[in-house]
Parts: structure tokens; C-alpha cells; sequence
């Protein structure tokens, strides 16, 4: 294909080139090309040397002013490198190439016009190829008497076109030349060939490249004569002689010589292998041939074959196959027989039921017509049946009986096979020994040692050893002088229970069993794995035998496989009886993934997965930390606690103050000439230079959030409200306002601050205290009202001074503190004062637990009071109070430090008695 | 068994098989017989096998006894071997004879032409079982053991066997 490709691209490209550079032929108006190659079609072997020479035409030379010196040779569109040039003359040059085989075709000579146009003259198409090789092993035959046909090794391919011609000759005659039909070149066939003439043949190869001639063979064609094979070949029996058989056929016709032998095969239809007549009794010609000694009832298949009987030439091909069936003789064998007992029937009788195998063909000796059953003993001293089944049930008592068995076919029966059923009472003994399963040679074979004891015959029987499924045994019998044997048609990966039981004449021996696998394989499944315990270096697995059914052969061993999320796997191998194992050391607070492979002897197969996790802690191991920490806590609380009944007054003093109890209180005497507690100047006369100073005013600020913490204080603040309210007009003693005192301090003080800014009166009983609570230092100087038994002012009972207090401290009634004033707090300057505002602020840093300490602190004054020591602790404190009104000039912060320097320094909740005021501060009474 | 013949095969095809035409078939030769044969030397015997063969084969020609033709030229070469053995070789095979002039033969597939053959053949198969006899009568020898002379004996015998058998 390549090849004519390559002709019809060159064929092409010569026309193309044609037409750029030829020579006008001035008659005829033909185009002839400026040039050729010599040689014109090259035929040229690998690994040679080739030279081509391109001639230019001196017409074209003239015209175009050419010459040699201009050629260029290409191959394809390559150019051959001018190395490789010889320029022979004006006109020609030659290339020389080494090996064209490798550079392929077509070669082109070519010339630069003008020193730069490519210009292509001429081009050959180089044909690669080898010469003929030698043939060799030549050989004939002779197909009966008409042709002979003879083969030859042509060698390796040429890759040209190369004849082959097989010659023969006489030695006194050349012989009509035999020539392969197409596309041969390894045989001929010749017609007529004449035997007893000897002869020369050889084989002539002829190509381009030369010819060559095979070695000659000398024969006589009668020593190669192959004929045809016998041909209607028939098979006949005898119905007289069961194990004979006459094949018959009819001899080749076309051959030239009259003396036959022949090879007589033949073979069971079933079996492969042949069985060979012996050649001495078919050396002579003949057409039939009586086979002898063959098994009665069995088809056999014949085939024959023939040759010169003087041995020279070859066998014939076998002839095709003819098959018969000799006829049937008796059965050779009696049936296997045995029986089962079905003991469930009452009354002295039982069922026994009978059952035999049918025999092979092989035994039969043709079709089994039926079955003599024969039974002997108990009442029925005989009894016999015919019947076609291989199973028959009799209800017989329980003495002891004999059974026999034959098998009849057309031409007779078989020898009884007997059977001794033993007595209701038999007791079975004598078992065999050393019993051995073992599969070889894709069977099963079963072994024994035979007991002491003469037996009769063995039973095995088997079934297939399942869960599911119950035993359902097949058997066969074995002869008395049986010791190996093999099961059939079993299957593989099943586990079969086999049962050898020893017959005797008295009845059945004791039965034998063993377990066995014709094949095992590997389990169905993989044992599931799970924890039985978990510890913290250490895991317990457990896991359940396998199913007999998912077995698939013995269980040899486990291997458990364990890894971490991380880690390699580790393998650990288990006897196959166990089923627990413990893993360790394992690394505590791990997750672990184990699964557990089954093994038999043919392989293995992985459970499911498991995956769990070791604890952190081993077991009591967090007790053992817990334990003693309770433990420890549990004594440090009781150690607490007997710490606090011992210092229980001084606890009690620091924490719970004593409460004074109003109900023992009583009103002092109260000065009509009490002064006005607050000068309620105007603003801009208490404030000349408009600042709010720290002296005038003390701020208590509530946050709003503490109406959440302490609701039974804000509770009690609005009972106080009420209660003002209710008590409006009243001239309402210091008893009342006492009971509120206990958590409304600030508010008496405010309520007082505000009606004094709208009333312009005095307070007479206020308080002021500096220190905090329990220690705790305020971060504001308060006022607070004093316990004082003293009556309340009138100015302090009016409802309207709270309301203003309300709406004052607040700014508005949603504003989420109080501010209380003490001291001229003019309701025009609080609310709408960002500067009084601000310090509102800075005085809420009072939150309202120190609000409720500082009641407690003044109930506890209170009672310190009435104990009398209180009074010139007051007026100490008062005098303190004094320099603070003494230098209200100064700033806010001022005051507070000085405030907070003496809770401080004094170190203890004071408390005052009612005191006038001075300068906006209270004076004492 | 089927016993191919050349005279058998020839009156089956041109459809001489009747019992009378058998004997028509048969008339004298013009062949040496046996008689005359057995007393010729062996050179002479064996040239005189030689020239009988050729003129046979000069006689049948025709295309229908191609088989034949190259049979009669495998005795020929056979017998050319034999004197090979007997004689210079230059001698031993003598050029074939210059084609006789023939006495005008019958149309090709006539029925004239079919019995002149019918005799030829019949003389032919006459005169080689002729030979045959002969060649019997010569004893073992070690130039017998040759082969060639061996394989003409067994041509020969062969072609006997084949009219006899027809």
C-alpha cells in the first residue's frame, strides 16, 4: 500500500515538475524533462551501496544555462549533503548513498535555477528488497495416486515480488515445472505423478535481486504416498457375546499398490484416551475387524486408519469416528444395600427401612428391570418383592432379620447382597479405629483401621455438617477388605460429618464420625469483635466462634488488628479457641479501631470494625483524687465551722450588728429653738461664683439596678413614701422615722435636703456619717438621719418635700438614680446643673450594699448611743463635721478625701446626735 | 477393491464397456511377446522395452492419454537407467526414435479411432505384462538390489497387476 502511495505521490510530482521545467518538443507539442536518472527503476538490497546518476538534456542546458554543477539530490525533502555529489561531466552528476533503506524514496534530482529556484528534474522511486533465501526442509507427499504436494521453508520475506517454482526431472527427463497458485510461496501440488520412478524436486526462488535453488530430494513417490482413510466405518453387536464388537469398513480406492495395514482405536464414549488394537492383528488388508473383551452394555467408539502394507509412505488420516453398544450380560455386581430403624413403633414392632444404591453402568451390565427384596426371621419366615425403587419400608418386630437384595436386568440377575437386621435388644460394638478425613486429588478420602473383628462390609455414611440445616446423610458402601475410600459429589467449603460404621454378620458395629472439608476456603465473614472491658491501658475484646456455615473450613487462628486514628496497625495472633483476649498496653484517652480476622487453611477474612476509646482515668482513679479533696474540703468546713462557734461573738459583732429595736426607743426632748438646719440661700447666694461646693451638698445616689438586688429596700422606700404621706400635717416623732431608718437613711436625709430647698426650714436630727461599712471605707461623705429619739420637723413630714425629692434627685421620674441632698440643694440647681448632676454621679460609687451597711452601722450607733459612750463619740465626730462646714470653701474632692481620712482614721461606724447646723452642716443640740 | 487400469479406464470413458467389444479389442500385436522377449539379452531386451514403450507413446498421443503418457515415459526412464548400468553411458539411452510415419489415423473420438486405440492399449498391457514375465526370470543380484532397477520391476509388475486386474 505504502508502495503504491508512494508511486502515485511520485507519479504526481513528476507531472508537476513537468510542467516547470521541460522542453517544448516543437513537432508533436510533447513536454520531455530537462534531465534523468540512470538507473531508472532501482531495485536495491539493504546494507548496499547505490549510486544514481542524473543526466541533463543540452537542450536544456542551452536554454537555461544550466549545468552538472547545479544538480542537487533530495530524498523526499531532504537534501543528500553534496559530500555525497560527483560531478561527471557538463551534464551529469551521481549521488551516492550508503544505505537507502533507511532514507527511503523517492530519490530526486534537482537543480537551483538562477541561484536560487528550486527546480525538480527527474525522480526515481527506489525499491528496497532482498534476495530469495535458500529454501529449505522441502518435503512431498503423495495423496493416494492422483498428486503429490510438496512444502518447502521459503525463508525470510523479500519484500519483492519473488516466484517460487517447484522442478522435478527424471534422470532421463525434465518433469512439467509446478507453480504455486498467488500468494503461495511454501507449497505446490503436483497433478500426475508416476510411482516407482525416481525423482529429482527441488524448488527455484527467483526475484530482482537473483535466484536461488533448494537442495534437491531424490524419492520414488511410491515411498511417500499418504492415502485417503478408510471410509464407511460401522460398529455391530452380538447379542450371543455380550464383550464383542465388529467394526467394518470400506478401503481407499485411489492407490497405487493393493497390500493395506491398519491401526484399529477405539474408546468408552465417556473416556478420552484410546485403546490401540495391536497392530500385528490388523497387518493385513481387510474390511472388518472383531473386537474382543469389551464390558457388556457399554458404548464404544472406533476409528481406523491405513498405509502401505510394506510400511513405506505414511499412515493415512484416522478415519471418522463410528460408535456401538455391546450388548447387555447380567448384573456383575450386587447393589449396595442398607437399612435405618425407626424405633417409634410400639407394641413389639418397629419400621425398617430399606434402602440400596443402583448400580453404575458398569456393573449393571444393562437397563436394571427391577429389585428382588427377600426377608427372612420374626413370624414371617419369608417374604419377598419385587419392586423398581431403591427404598422399601417394612413394619417388622423386633426379632432379628436377614435381607437380601438382587438386582435383575433382561438377561438375568445380580448375586444377593445381604443384610442382617439385628434384634430390638442388640447392643452394637466392635467400632473401627483411626479414623482420618482428608481431601486429595479433589476428592475426599476417608481412612480407617479395620476392627479386630471378621467385618462383612462398611457403611459410611456423611451429611453436611450445618446450623441450619439437619443432617441429611448420604451413604456408600465399602467392601470387608476396604481401609481407604473417597466420597462423592460433595461440595467445597461445606464441613461433612462422616460416619464409618463396621457391618458384621450379627448386625452394624458402633459408628465412627469425623469432620472434614473437601476444600476449605476462607471464612464467609470475620468474626465481631467487641469490648468486653476498657481500661485505661488495656482493653478487653471478646468476640463469638463463628458460625459452622460462615466457616468455610477449620478455624486454624484469629489475628486481632488494632491501630490508633494515627498510628500503624498492630496484628496479634489468637488460638482459635479463644474467644477473649486482652489488649495492652494501649495509650489511655485514645481512640482505638481493632477488627479481627478468621483464618482457615486457605486464607483469612476481616470482621467488621470496632472502635473505642480508653478512658483518661483508670478505674478509681478519679475517686482516689476525689475523695480526698471532699474529704479535705469537708474537714476544712467543719474546722470552719468550730472556728465560727468559737469566735461567734466576734463574728456576729462584724457581721451581724445588733438591730436597736425600736420598740425601745423613746423621744428626747427637743429644743424649740432648734435651729434652721439648712440656709437655704439662693443659689447664687449659697454659690456666688455659681459652683455647687463640696460642703453644701452630700449626694447618696442609688443605682436603679439596685431596686433588682434589694427590692425589699426600694419596697420599704416607697412604704417610707406612703408613710410621709400618710403622716403629712403630723408632727411625726423620731419612733417613726426610725422604724424606716433601718434602710432608708439617705432618704430621710434627701427628704429633708429637698423639702429644706423648698421650704427654707431646718432639720434638726440629721446625721452625717463618714465611715463605711465594716471597714469598708465610703467613697463619699453621706448623710445620714440620725436614730435620734428626737420628733421629726415638720418640714420632713411633708409629702410634697418627698415628691420634690423624687422628681428632683431623678431629674424625671425614669431616670434610673436618686440623688438625695443634704444640704442647700435648691431644686432649681439640682436637676438641670450638669456639674451637680455629674457629681450625682460621682457619689453613686455608694452602691446600695453600702447603703445597707451604713443602716446597719447607724442602728448599730444607735444602740452604741443608747448605751451612753455614743453621745461624746458624736460630738467628736461633729467637731470634724464643724471643720468640714468651716472649709466648705474648698473643692469636691477635698472634701471627700478629708471625709474618707477620717472613716478611716477613726475606724468605726459613728453615729450622731441631732446637732444644728452650721454653715449648711448640722450643729449639735 | 477398484483396480485402475488403463484399458479399463479407457473403454469406460468412451463408452467401449460390452463384452464384444472386449474381444474386438483383442487382436493380435504387433508387440513383442514373451516368447520372444525372454531369449533377448538383457541390453537387447531392455532396448527392445525401450522402443516399444516410445512407440507406444508416439502412438497415443492424443490429450485423453496424458496419464498414460507420462506413465510410459516413467517406464522409459526406468528402463533408460538400466542400461545406464549395462552400457556407456552415451549408449545407454538412446535418442528417441524419429517419429515414424503412422498409417492415417481415424478421427479423434470416432469409433474407428476409439477401437484402434482400444487395441493399442490392449497390445501395450499385453507387452508389459510380456516384460513382466521376463523380468521375473532374472535372479537376484547385487545389481538387482539397485534401486532403480528395483523401482522399474516394480513399475513394471505394477502395470501387469493393473491388466491383469482389468
Amino acid at each position: 500500500m505504502n508502495l503504491c502511495k508512494m508511486l502515485a505521490l511520485w507519479t504526481w510530482i513528476v507531472q508537476a515538475l513537468f510542467i516547470f521545467l521541460t522542453i517544448d518538443s516543437v513537432g508533436g507539442g510533447l513536454l520531455k524533462p530537462c534531465g534523468h536518472i540512470i538507473p531508472e527503476s532501482p531495485v536495491v538490497a539493504p546494507n548496499t551501496t547505490f549510486t544514481a546518476i542524473c543526466v541533463l538534456d543540452e537542450e536544456c542546458l542551452s536554454e537555461h544555462h544550466l549545468n552538472a554543477n547545479q544538480i542537487f539530490w533530495k530524498i523526499k525533502d531532504t537534501r543528500v549533503p553534496k559530500e555525497q555529489y560527483t560531478i561527471l561531466n557538463r551534464t551529469a552528476a551521481s549521488v551516492t548513498l550508503e544505505d537507502v533503506s533507511s532514507l527511503g524514496s523517492p530519490l530526486t534530482c534537482n537543480i537551483l535555477l538562477y541561484g536560487q529556484i528550486e527546480q525538480n528534474i527527474y525522480g526515481i522511486q527506489i525499491r528496497v528488497g532482498w534476495a530469495p533465501e535458500k529454501p529449505k526442509n522441502l518435503s512431498c507427499i503423495v495423496n493416494g495416486q492422483s498428486n503429490m504436494k510438496c512444502q518447502w521453508d521459503p525463508g525470510k520475506e523479500t519484500h519483492l515480488d519473488t516466484t517460487y517454482v517447484l522442478k522435478s526431472e527424471w534422470p532421463t527427463r525434465q518433469l512439467t515445472d509446478c507453480i504455486p497458485p498467488p500468494n503461495v510461496n511454501n507449497s505446490c501440488t503436483v497433478d500426475m505423478v508416476v510411482v516407482y520412478v525416481n525423482m529429482d524436486v527441488w524448488v527455484v526462488a527467483t526475484n530482482v535481486l537473483g535466484n536461488v535453488s533448494s537442495d534437491r530430494i531424490n524419492f520414488d513417490p511410491i515411498d511417500i504416498v499418504q492415502l485417503l482413510p478408510p471410509y464407511n466405518v460401522t460398529v455391530s453387536n452380538s447379542k450371543e457375546i455380550s464383550s464383542i464388537l465388529k467394526v467394518s469398513w470400506a478401503n481407499p480406492v485411489d492407490k497405487p499398490f493393493e497390500g493395506l495395514k491398519y491401526n484399529i482405536r477405539y474408546r468408552t464414549k465417556d473416556a478420552s484416551d484410546w485403546t490401540l488394537i495391536p497392530p500385528e492383528d490388523t497387518a493385513s488388508t481387510r474390511d472388518s475387524f472383531t473386537v474382543q473383551y469389551l464390558k457388556p452394555f457399554t458404548e464404544y467408539v472406533f476409528s481406523i486408519r491405513c498405509m502401505n502394507r510394506e510400511g513405506r509412505g505414511f499412515w493415512s488420516n484416522w478415519s471418522a469416528e463410528s460408535s456401538g453398544v455391546t450388548y447387555e450380560a447380567k448384573p456383575s455386581n450386587a447393589p449396595s444395600f442398607w437399612y435405618e430403624i425407626d424405633p417409634s413403633q410400639g407394641h413389639g414392632y418397629r419400621l425398617v427401612h430399606l434402602k440400596w444404591k443402583t448400580l453404575p453402568r458398569s456393573e449393571a451390565n444393562g437397563r436394571i428391570l427391577d429389585y428382588e427384596v427377600t426377608l427372612r426371621g420374626g413370624k414371617t419366615s419369608h417374604f419377598s418383592r419385587l419392586i423398581n425403587d431403591t427404598k422399601m419400608t417394612l413394619n417388622i418386630t423386633n426379632d432379628p432379620y436377614v435381607a437380601s437384595l438382587k438386582a435383575r436386568n433382561i438377561v438375568g440377575s445380580s448375586d444377593p447382597s445381604t443384610l442382617t437386621i439385628p434384634g430390638h435388644d442388640f447392643k452394637a460394638a466392635h467400632p473401627i479405629t483411626n479414623l482420618k478425613a482428608f481431601p486429595k486429588d479433589n476428592e475426599l478420602w476417608v481412612q480407617w483401621t479395620p476392627p479386630n473383628e471378621p467385618v462383612n462390609k462398611y457403611i459410611v455414611e456423611w451429611c453436611v455438617f450445618s446450623d441450619n440445616l439437619p443432617c441429611t446423610p448420604d451413604w456408600q458402601q465399602e467392601g470387608s477388605a476396604t481401609k481407604l475410600t473417597y466420597l462423592r459429589d460433595l461440595m467445597e467449603s461445606k464441613c461433612y460429618l462422616i460416619t464409618v460404621i463396621p457391618v458384621y454378620d450379627d448386625g452394624p458395629g458402633s459408628p465412627q464420625s469425623v469432620k472434614a472439608y473437601l476444600k476449605q476456603a476462607p471464612p464467609s465473614r470475620g468474626p465481631f469483635v467487641r469490648t468486653k472491658k476498657v481500661g485505661k491501658n488495656e482493653a478487653v475484646l471478646v468476640w463469638e466462634h463463628l458460625p459452622i456455615d460462615d466457616q468455610n473450613g477449620f478455624i486454624r487462628n484469629y489475628t486481632i488488628f488494632y491501630r490508633t486514628s494515627s498510628g500503624n496497625e498492630t496484628a496479634v495472633h489468637v488460638n482459635s479457641s479463644h474467644t477473649e483476649y486482652t489488649l495492652s498496653p494501649l495509650t489511655s484517652d485514645t481512640l482505638y479501631m481493632v477488627r479481627m480476622a478468621a483464618y482457615t487453611d486457605e486464607g483469612g477474612k476481616d470482621g467488621p470494625e470496632f472502635t473505642f476509646t480508653t478512658p483518661k482515668f483508670a478505674q478509681g482513679e478519679i475517686e482516689a483524687i476525689v475523695v480526698p479533696v471532699c474529704l479535705a474540703f469537708l474537714l476544712t468546713t467543719l474546722l470552719g465551722v468550730l472556728l465560727c462557734f468559737n469566735k461567734l461573738d466576734l463574728i456576729k459583732k462584724h457581721i451581724w450588728p445588733n438591730v436597736p429595736d425600736p420598740s425601745k426607743s423613746h423621744i428626747a426632748q427637743w429644743s424649740p429653738h432648734t435651729p434652721t438646719r439648712h440656709n437655704l440661700h439662693p443659689k447664687d447666694q449659697m454659690y456666688p461664683e455659681g459652683n455647687f461646693t463640696d460642703t453644701d451638698v452630700s449626694v447618696v445616689e442609688i443605682e436603679a439596678n439596685e431596686k433588682k438586688h434589694l427590692p425589699e429596700d426600694l419596697k420599704s422606700l416607697d412604704l417610707f413614701k406612703k408613710e410621709k404621706i400618710t403622716t403629712e400635717g403630723h408632727s411625726s416623732g423620731i419612733g417613726g422615722s426610725s422604724c424606716m431608718s433601718s434602710s432608708r437613711p439617705s432618704i430621710s436625709s434627701n427628704d429633708e435636703s429637698e423639702s429644706g430647698q423648698n421650704t427654707s426650714s431646718t432639720v434638726q436630727y440629721s446625721t452625717v456619717v463618714h465611715s463605711g461599712y465594716r471597714h469598708q471605707v465610703p467613697s463619699v461623705q453621706v448623710f445620714s438621719r440620725s436614730e435620734s429619739t428626737q420628733p421629726l420637723l415638720d418640714s420632713e413630714e411633708r409629702p410634697e418635700d418627698l415628691q420634690i425629692v423624687e422628681n428632683g434627685g431623678s431629674g424625671d421620674g425614669a431616670s434610673p438614680r436618686q440623688q438625695y441632698f443634704k444640704q442647700n440643694c435648691n431644686q432649681d440647681e439640682i436637676s438641670p446643673d450638669l456639674p451637680h448632676f455629674e457629681r450625682s454621679k460621682q457619689v453613686s460609687s455608694v452602691n446600695e450594699e453600702d447603703f445597707v451597711r451604713l443602716t446597719q452601722q447607724q442602728m448599730s450607733d444607735q444602740r452604741s448611743q443608747s448605751s451612753g459612750s455614743g453621745p461624746m463619740k458624736d460630738f467628736e465626730d461633729i467637731s470634724a463635721a464643724d471643720n468640714f462646714g468651716a472649709s466648705n470653701d474648698g473643692q469636691i474632692q477635698r472634701f471627700e478625701t478629708i471625709g474618707l481620712e477620717a472613716a478611716t482614721d477613726e475606724g468605726m461606724p459613728k453615729s450622731y446626735l441631732p446637732q444644728t447646723v452650721r454653715q449648711g452642716g448640722y450643729v449639735p443640740q | 477393491m477398484a483396480k485402475k487400469d488403463f484399458l479399463k479406464a479407457f473403454m469406460t470413458d468412451q463408452g467401449l464397456n460390452s463384452p464384444h467389444l472386449n474381444e474386438t479389442c483383442t487382436g493380435s500385436s504387433d508387440f513383442p511377446v514373451t516368447e520372444t522377449l525372454k531369449d533377448l539379452p538383457p541390453v537387447t531386451f531392455l532396448q527392445t522395452v525401450s522402443q516399444t514403450v516410445r512407440l507406444i507413446e508416439q502412438k497415443l498421443n492424443e490429450p485423453v492419454f496424458k496419464r498414460m503418457h507420462i506413465y510410459l515415459q516413467g517406464i522409459d526412464n526406468n528402463v533408460c537407467c538400466m542400461l545406464q548400468a549395462l552400457l556407456p553411458a552415451p549408449a545407454a539411452c538412446p535418442a528417441p526414435a524419429s517419429r515414424r510415419t503412422l498409417s492415417p489415423t481415424p478421427t479423434v473420438g470416432s469409433f474407428s479411432w476409439k477401437l484402434e486405440r482400444c487395441k493399442i492399449i490392449q497390445s501395450y498391457q499385453r507387452f508389459m505384462e510380456a516384460v513382466g514375465k521376463v523380468l521375473e526370470t532374472w535372479g537376484a543380484s547385487p545389481g538387482q538390489r539397485n534401486r532403480k532397477r528395483r523401482s522399474l520391476l516394480n513399475v513394471l509388475l505394477g502395470q501387469r497387476r493393473k491388466v491383469r486386474a482389468g
